[in-house]
C-alpha cells in the first residue's frame, strides 16, 4: 500500500550486521519511506559466545579473564564487578589499598571507554580530527593500564580478594602526567565538537525519549543520566571507596543525543578528578585480603614451605570453595549497571553466573528512539547508546 | 562525602552558531596547533605520539604480558617438574603435558609440553599457578604463523634461557617475596 508523500511502497533495508557504524555486530531492519523510518526491528545476538555457560565450567578465578571480554573497551570495570560479587559470596572484605587501586584502575578504564564512544561517534558524523585526538588520549590511558597489569585491553588484573600486583614504581607521577595530557586532548575535542553548528544540529533533539520510558526499559548509565535521573551506583549505593571521594554526577535535562554527549565528556573529567584524589590518598599496606580460603599464598612461601605448597595445589585444582548461596553485586560500568548474579552450590565453580549487561537493556529503546525520525539519526543515536557487542550478546 | 549532582550546561547558541565559518576557524586553529606541535617535536627528532612500527617498538613496561614460555636453566634443562598445575589453572585448557621420570634430582620432567597459541589468551594464570617459576610470561607477542600446526608450540620452541627473562622475573619477585 502506498504511504507517505512519495506515494511509493516502503523500502525494507538492512542496517548491519556488518555496517561500519555498527561496531559490534547488530542488525537493524528498517522500513523506510524516503528517508523517514517507519519501522525499526533491532536484532542483537551476533556476538554470542556463551559467557554465562562457560562460567559454569571454570573455577571462580578462571572466569576473571572471560569477564574482560564482556565490555572490552573497559575490561577493568567488569573485573571489578565480578570480583565484588564473588567476594560478597565469600563474605570477605579487601584491604583499603586494594580498594583504592580498584577505583584507580576502574576510572582509567571508564575514561578509555568514554573517549572511544565519543570519538567513534564523531568519526561517524564525519568529524575525523577529534576522533584522532580522543584515540590518542585513549592510547595514553591504555599505557597506564599496561603499566599496571601488563595488558592494554584484556587486563585480567583484579583477583577475588585482591589484585594481581601492587602499583608499579613511579605510577603516581606517570599517571598525573598522562591524565594532564588526556585532559588537554579532551578539551581540544570539546573545542572542535561542542560548538560546531553542524554537529549540534545532528545531535540536538535526535534520539529523544522521556526519562519515564527509559526507566521502564531498564536503561542505566549515561543514557539515563542524560534524561535528568541522577542514578549512579557510585553515588546511590557507594561501593569500594567511592563514598569518600569528592566528585559530581553530571546529568542532562533534554534526554537527547547532545546531552548524552555532554554527560560523557563531563564524566571523563570527573573520572580524572577521582583518580587524582585516589593517588593523593592511597594508603600503604597489603593489596590482598589475608584469607587462605581465597587468595593464593605468596610465591616466596610456595617455593620454600610445604604447607603453602599444598595450599597452592589445593586452591588451583579445587578452586575456592564458596559457601552455598546466591548473591548479586553491581558496579557502575561505563554504560550503566554491570551486575553479576552468582549461584553457588558449595563447589569451586559457580552453579550459575548471570551477567546483567547494561548494553543489552540500553539497546531496548533504540527502536523507539529512531522510529519516525530520519535515517541519518540512527548513527548518532546508536553510537551514544554505545552498544558493545561482547557485553550485549555475552 | 555527599556527592554533588551537576547539570551539564548546554551552551547557548554562540556566535559560532550563527556564523558557521567561525566554527571552521576554531577547528582550524586547534588542528594547526596540533600540527605545529608535532612538527616541532619531529624536527627535534622526537615523535609526539606515533611509533613507526617495525623499526621502532613500544616501550614495554616491566609488567608486560606476552606469550608464556618455559624457563631453561643454565644446565640446559627445563625448570618444569611436570606437576600439571598450569594445566589445571589454564581457563582455555591449551596446555598439554605428558610427564615422565628422570634420574635427576628433580625426578620428574615433562616429556611433552605443548601450548596451543591459537587458544592461549595471555592471561597469565599459568604463571601465577606455577610453584616452580618454570613458566613465565615473556615479552614476545609476534607469533603469527602460516598454518594451524605453526600455532602449536612444543617444549623445544618454548624453552627460553633464564637470563633473557630477567626483567619479568625481577618484576615477579617484587610481588612474590613481599
Ligand atoms: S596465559 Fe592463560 S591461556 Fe595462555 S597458557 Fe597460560 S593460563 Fe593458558
Ligand atoms: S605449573 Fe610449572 S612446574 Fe608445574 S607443570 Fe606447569 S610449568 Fe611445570
Amino acid at each position: 500500500m502506498p504511504v507517505g508523500e512519495l506515494h511509493a511502497r516502503p523500502m525494507r533495508i538492512n542496517f548491519g550486521p556488518s555496517h561500519p557504524a555498527t561496531h559490534g555486530t547488530v542488525r537493524i531492519v528498517l522500513d523506510l519511506d524516503g528517508e523517514k523510518i517507519l519501522n525499526a526491528d533491532v536484532q542483537v545476538g551476533y556476538l554470542h559466545r556463551g559467557f554465562e555457560k562457560e562460567c559454569e565450567s571454570g573455577h571462580y578465578y578462571q572466569n576473571i579473564p572471560y569477564t574482560d571480554r564482556l565490555n572490552y573497551s573497559s575490561a577493568m570495570l567488569n573485573n571489578v564487578g565480578y570480583c565484588l560479587a564473588v567476594e560478597k559470596l565469600f563474605g570477605i572484605k579487601t584491604p583499603p589499598r586494594c580498594e583504592f587501586i580498584r577505583v584507580i584502575a576502574g576510572e582509567i578504564a571508564r575514561i578509555t571507554d568514554h573517549m572511544l564512544c565519543v570519538g567513534a561517534m564523531g568519526l561517524e558524523l564525519a568529524a575525523m580530527t577529534p576522533f584522532l585526538y580522543l584515540l590518542e588520549g585513549r592510547e595514553l590511558a591504555l599505557d597506564l593500564l599496561d603499566a599496571l597489569c601488563g595488558a592494554r585491553i584484556t587486563t585480567n588484573y583484579i583477583r577475588v580478594g585482591g589484585v594481581w600486583a601492587d602499583l608499579p614504581e613511579g605510577f603516581a607521577p606517570f599517571c598525573r602526567e598522562r591524565l594532564d595530557r588526556i585532559a588537554g586532548l579532551v578539551d581540544d575535542a570539546h573545542r572542535m565538537l561542542t560548538d560546531n553548528p553542524i554537529f549540534r544540529q545532528r545531535l540536538e533533539g535526535t534520539g529523544y525519549l522521556p526519562a519515564e520510558e527509559l526507566i521502564a526499559y531498564g536503561v542505566t548509565g549515561p543514557l539515563l543520566r542524560a534524561g535528568g535521573v541522577a542514578l549512579d551506583l557510585r553515588r546511590v549505593q557507594p561501593y569500594l571507596v567511592y563514598g569518600e571521594l569528592d566528585f559530581d554526577v553530571p546529568v542532562g535535562e533534554h534526554s537527547d543525543n547532545y546531552d548524552r554527549y555532554l554527560v560523557r565528556l563531563e564524566e571523563i573529567r570527573q573520572s580524572r578528578r577521582m583518580v587524582l584524589q585516589c593517588l593523593e590518598r592511597i594508603p600503604d599496606g597489603p593489596v590482598n585480603a589475608d584469607d587462605p580460603r581465597i587468595r593464593w599464598p605468596r610465591k616466596g612461601k610456595v617455593f620454600n614451605r610445604m604447607e603453602e605448597l599444598i595450599d597452592q595445589f589445593k586452591l588451583v585444582t579445587e578452586g575456592d570453595l564458596a559457601p552455598a548461596g546466591e548473591v548479586y553485586a553491581a558496579v557502575e560500568g561505563a554504560n550503566g549497571e554491570v551486575g553479576f548474579y552468582i549461584v553457588s552450590d558449595g563447589s569451586g565453580r559457580p552453579y550459575k553466573c548471570r551477567c546483567r549487561a547494561p548494553s543489552f537493556s540500553n539497546m531496548q529503546p533504540l527502536a523507539r528512539m529512531i522510529t519516525g525520525r530520519m535515517l541519518a539519526d540512527i548513527v548518532p543515536t546508536f553510537d551514544l547508546i554505545n552498544m558493545i557487542g561482547g557485553e550485549c550478546d555475552r | 562525602m555527599p556527592v554533588g549532582v551537576i547539570k551539564v550546561a548546554r551552551p547557548a547558541p554562540t556566535l559560532a552558531q550563527r556564523r558557521p565559518w567561525l566554527a571552521l576557524l576554531v577547528g582550524l586553529w586547534v588542528a594547526t596547533r596540533h600540527f605545529f606541535q608535532s612538527a616541532f617535536l619531529f624536527a627535534r627528532g622526537r615523535q609526539n605520539f606515533t611509533v613507526h612500527f617495525p623499526e621502532q617498538r613500544f616501550l614495554q613496561p616491566p609488567a608486560m604480558r606476552g606469550m608464556p614460555v618455559l624457563v631453561r636453566m643454565s644446565n640446559g634443562k627445563e625448570r618444569c617438574v611436570a606437576c600439571g598445575l598450569c594445566e589445571w589453572a589454564c581457563p582455555t585448557s591449551c596446555i598439554t603435558i605428558f610427564p615422565a621420570e628422570t634420574a635427576d634430582g628433580v625426578e620428574r620432567y615433562p616429556e611433552v609440553f605443548d601450548i596451543d597459541m591459537s587458544r592461549c589468551m595471555f592471561c597469565g594464570l599459568c604463571e601465577e599457578a606455577c610453584p616452580e617459576e618454570a613458566i613465565v610470561m615473556s615479552r614476545q607477542v609476534e607469533i603469527a604463523c602460516y598454518s594451524r600446526r605453526g600455532s602449536l608450540w612444543h617444549k623445544e620452541d618454548l624453552l627460553v634461557p633464564r637470563d633473557q627473562l630477567q626483567t619479568r622475573l625481577d618484576y615477579l619477585h617484587r610481588h612474590y617475596d613481599a
